[in-house]
């Protein structure tokens, strides 16, 4: 595919979201946590952007201000050309059905007093994808069997679940609105290895079935690379760099990306050279870094990264990267 | 798959909670028959001071009359007391409870800075100058009650309130396009009740205490028996210090009221326990 | 911190402020003529008129309330009923008898209280805990009354060891004895009134503390090489005890109340004492006068408990919650 042809579904231009942060002393300047800082990026039809960086980077806080489910400071959203910025449009209702996130913790998501089927039937009787009850029922039933539980479990509480079903529950619960654009937060983070296999192969199926079209938010690179097309790298609340799935090994990738890729483990035996370790600890959001938001642990840092802050660089087709030195390639 | 268990099926296994419960369930059967089958005590007899016997089971007071016959009598107001402080703490701690926890604004904050310090100010003393001025009625001592009972049941509905709130199923069922009134009503306030109602049995609890100790200052209602009340005539009379000690005359109420008060507490740990997940 | 205190003090001003309101309103709301609620109908006419006159009982409610006001402020609560003297001079004879009492009761629940909520903690689930949550369970659910009645009859009645009631033995005596029989009259009231508070602070001493063993700066501390004891001392208790103190202070209001029952059973010469004497005289400038000290008590303890809490726990220091 080339640029020309392809679609963006959501462009998210500048976005910001601060938080501000409780003053402790009479007379002190009000002070933000900088979460999500002048974000922008655009997500094309059918394809799964990833989302990683690590906790506290602003990823979750990303998706929960494009889901207007916290106020945006700043920025804009554009959901298929359209401003949906906050929500505040007359199609609220129906973007809430269009655009669904799956929820990190599986057994926070659900609520505890309500049982399964009646749990996924809400949403579809609220958008009006069912009509009565019976139908809703039979709506579920045939979800539930395509995201592999048994329709029995209809009458079910979810504490009587395992961590992965709930998982599948939730993602019933958000295929229920038939929503074209798909937020997972940290979707399989809380699961064991094993079964995080599973549910990663079954947003692959579901993709293929439903058009669907994935932002996948994890710190873990090795399990957002498994699904994604394109990743999106952020620390403290910027992007860093948006990177081609096939170009993550490129030698023009942020310094950041190039540890968080080396710290991914490989399965070989050989002695491993090249594991760039990270010292020093993330900077406080409240008060981010001068230059570069990366700059105290940077391995390549020089004095103008402390002062001044980098622009995004192309450095090829759909790759980004937020770096003074991006085109200088360091000779092996 | 687990087994199926509610919270009800821990309720029922926790022994605590069903000593608590069947000792609620014996108080409100006692005062609501009691009084149908055994007459007010009134007037005076020559019977007076005697010890427990077949005649009188737990003995007669200064004045003749039978204490078991009053203790029946005071399971009664005890209830009423209890109920009717209940439903005023209600509908006044609920409704601001679940504003002050669901909404932001200034209308919760002052909502809160009000529960705040009627939690300070010392209640008895409160309720003394109000049942003093009021009179002594024993509906106006329950209305009282209720109206100062209200702030922990508003405080226990807001911090239940705020906690479920911050939940994910809660903004999940946000993000899903759910209506606000469905979510507040079948989402939070569901989720919420455990505390509320552990907290209601502690309101009938302390009402009982309360209009005691009020009875026992000497405002409690002259034409109605309550505990309270028996306990002040026998300390009126000296019976704790005199001799021969008439025991039974002040032990009884006092047992009842211990009884009564045990049993709620015990209902309330064990809802608590029981309908919260993590305490079983 | 200084914003924490600021907000805490501002707090208790604001609650003294509404009692007073409370008293106020509650007086002037109920259908009985406030004249008569104000001023003695044995007083002589002329006296009868001045306190109108200064509570200003025939003019509008909101002017009434400023004259009440104004006369707070001056320390004036008016002339009691009963005893025709100036209610302040009342009240502040009393005083130092109930703060005596609620000293006593608050060092009986420390002293007491935490020792055997970290005891029952150490020895969690084996039989100490449990006699001691029994206790527990027993104590919160207990009426004033009845301990007294009980310590009464026990120890006044049935082994004759203390005093019935009253603060000290009359002719009043001078120098030590005198301290030692006052001593003798608080033990009674003070154990009465402490019951509820002492099973409060063992159960939160208690659950704090087990809370708190769990924690991972409790295993470096044991991994360092202290002992139990040192532990528990230096690392364990001042967290554990964070939620006690709050506990306690919040029962404060509750405990002023006790005392009122305590008090009366006990015939002890305080505040509350007086409040059970003002009515049955239907001593109205009494009740509200007592109540008003009561309530500014309980906002001034309340605000040096706030200050144990923040010196054990400097998350407050630092304006977090």
């Amino acid at each position: 595919m080339t640029t020309e042809e392809r679609v963006p579904v959501l462009r998210v231009e500048h976005l910001t979201k601060l938080f501000p942060v409780k003053k402790t002393k009479l007379r002190e300047r009000q002070k933000y946590v900088h979460a999500v800082e002048d974000v922008s990026f655009e997500v094309y039809e059918g394809e799964t952007l990833g989302i990683v960086g690590e906790s506290g980077s602003g990823k979750s806080t990303l998706a929960r201000t494009i889901l207007a489910l916290t106020k945006p400071t700043g920025g804009k959203v554009f959901f298929r050309g359209q401003e949906i910025t906050g929500f505040h449009c007359r199609n609220r209702k129906q973007l809430r059905s269009q655009l669904q996130m799956i929820f990190q913790d599986p057994y926070a998501s659900l609520n505890p007093k309500m049982k399964v089927g009646p749990a996924i039937a809400e949403p579809m009787l609220a958008h009006g994808l069912a009509k009565n009850q019976e139908e809703a029922k039979k709506k579920v039933e045939e979800l539930l069997r395509t995201i592999g539980l048994q329709p029995e479990v209809y009458d079910r509480y979810p504490h009587e679940f395992s961590g992965g079903q709930r998982q599948r529950i939730g993602i019933a619960r958000a295929l229920a609105t038939q929503p074209q654009l798909l937020f997972c937060d940290e979707s399989v983070s809380a699961l064991d290895v094993s079964v995080q296999a599973q549910i990663l192969n079954l947003f692959n199926t579901l993709k293929k079935q439903r058009d669907l079209t994935y932002i996948f938010i994890g710190h873990d690179l090795a399990v957002v690379r498994y699904i994604s097309d394109r990743i999106l790298v952020m620390y403290l609340g910027k992007v860093m760099e948006i990177v081609p799935y096939d170009q993550l090994m490129s030698p023009h990738s942020h310094p950041y990306t190039q540890a968080l890729i080396s710290a991914v483990p490989e399965p070989t035996t050989a002695p491993r050279k090249d594991r760039i370790l990270l010292t020093g600890d993330v900077p406080s959001p409240v008060d981010p870094p001068k230059g570069c938001r990366f700059c105290q642990r940077c391995f390549k840092a020089q004095p103008v990264c402390f002062q001044q802050e980098p622009e995004m660089i192309q450095v090829g087709p759909d790759h980004y990267v937020r770096c003074h030195f991006a085109k200088e390639v360091a000779q092996p | 798959m687990k087994k199926r268990k509610s919270g009800f099926y821990y309720f029922l296994h926790n022994r605590n909670g069903m000593i608590g419960l069947c000792g609620v369930m014996l108080i409100v059967l006692i005062g609501l028959i009691g009084p149908i089958l055994i007459p007010k005590p009134e007037g005076y007899s020559t019977d007076i001071l005697q010890a427990p016997s077949a005649a009188h089971w737990l003995g007669t007071d200064g004045l003749g009359l039978d204490i078991f016959a009053q203790l029946v009598w005071g399971a009664r107001t005890s209830l009423y007391v209890s109920i009717l402080t209940l439903l005023v703490a209600a509908v006044i701690g609920l409704p601001l409870g679940l504003i002050c926890g669901y909404t932001r604004g200034i209308l919760s904050d002052i909502i809160d800075a009000v529960v705040d310090i009627f939690l300070t100010i010392p209640m008895l003393p409160l309720t003394i100058i109000m049942a003093a001025i009021m009179g002594s009625n024993i509906t106006n001592v329950a209305l009282i009650l209720g109206i100062f009972s209200w702030p922990s049941l508003a405080r226990v509905t807001k911090n239940s309130t705020l906690k479920i709130k911050e939940m994910q199923y809660i903004e999940a069922a946000g993000c899903l396009g759910i209506g606000k009134a469905r979510i507040l009503f079948k989402h939070v306030l569901i989720n919420a009740s455990g505390p509320v109602f552990v907290n209601l049995t502690l309101v009938m609890a302390s009402a009982v205490l309360s209009e005691a100790s009020l009875s026992f200052l000497g405002l409690g209602d002259p034409t109605t028996w309550s505990w309270g009340t028996i306990l002040k005539r026998a300390w009126s009379a000296n019976a704790v210090i005199t001799n021969p000690n008439p025991w039974w005359w002040w032990l009884m109420p006092s047992l009842c009221i211990v009884v009564y008060v045990v049993c709620f507490n015990l209902l309330g740990t064990a809802l608590n326990d029981t309908l919260n997940p993590k305490g079983r | 911190m200084s914003r924490y205190l600021i907000r805490r003090i501002l707090r208790g001003l604001l609650t003294i402020f509404i009692s007073v309101s409370l008293t106020f309103f509650i007086v002037r709301a109920m259908p009985s003529d406030p004249v008569s609620l104000m001023v003695s109908p044995q007083m002589t006419p002329e006296a009868q008129q001045a306190m109108i006159e200064a509570y200003g009982l025939d003019q509008p409610l909101l002017v009434q309330y400023g004259k009440f006001l104004v006369q707070l402020f001056q320390g004036n609560l008016g002339t009691s009923f009963s005893k025709h003297i100036p209610v302040t001079e009342y009240l502040l004879q009393r005083l130092p008898w109930t703060l005596m009492l609620l000293g006593a009761v608050i060092v009986l629940v420390l002293g007491i209280g935490i020792p055997v909520g970290v005891f029952a903690a150490r020895h969690r689930g084996k039989w100490g805990d449990r006699v001691v949550s029994v206790m527990v369970t027993l104590g919160i659910s207990v009426f004033i009354p009845f301990i007294s009645f009980l310590l009464l009859y026990l120890f006044a009645f049935r082994f004759k060891v203390m005093p019935t009631g009253g603060a000290y033995t009359p002719p009043k005596g001078e120098g030590l004895s005198y301290v030692l029989d006052v001593a003798k009259h608080l033990v009674l009231p003070t154990v009465a009134l402490a019951v509820t508070n002492l099973a409060n602070a063992v159960m939160y001493t208690r659950n704090g503390m087990i809370d708190v063993l769990h924690e991972d700066y409790i295993r470096t501390a044991y991994s360092k090489g202290n002992n139990e004891k040192q532990v528990i001392l230096h690392h364990a208790l001042k967290n554990a005890m964070i939620p006690t103190v709050t506990v306690i202070g919040l029962q404060i209001g509750v405990m002023v109340g006790g005392a009122v029952v305590t008090e009366t059973v006990f015939s002890w010469p305080g505040v509350g004492r007086l409040i059970y004497d003002a009515v049955n005289a239907l001593d109205y400038p009494v009740l509200q006068g007592a109540f008003l000290l009561l309530a500014v008590a309980v906002v001034v303890m309340n605000l040096i408990t706030d200050l144990v809490v923040a010196w054990l726990d400097p998350r407050i220091k630092l304006g977090g919650k």
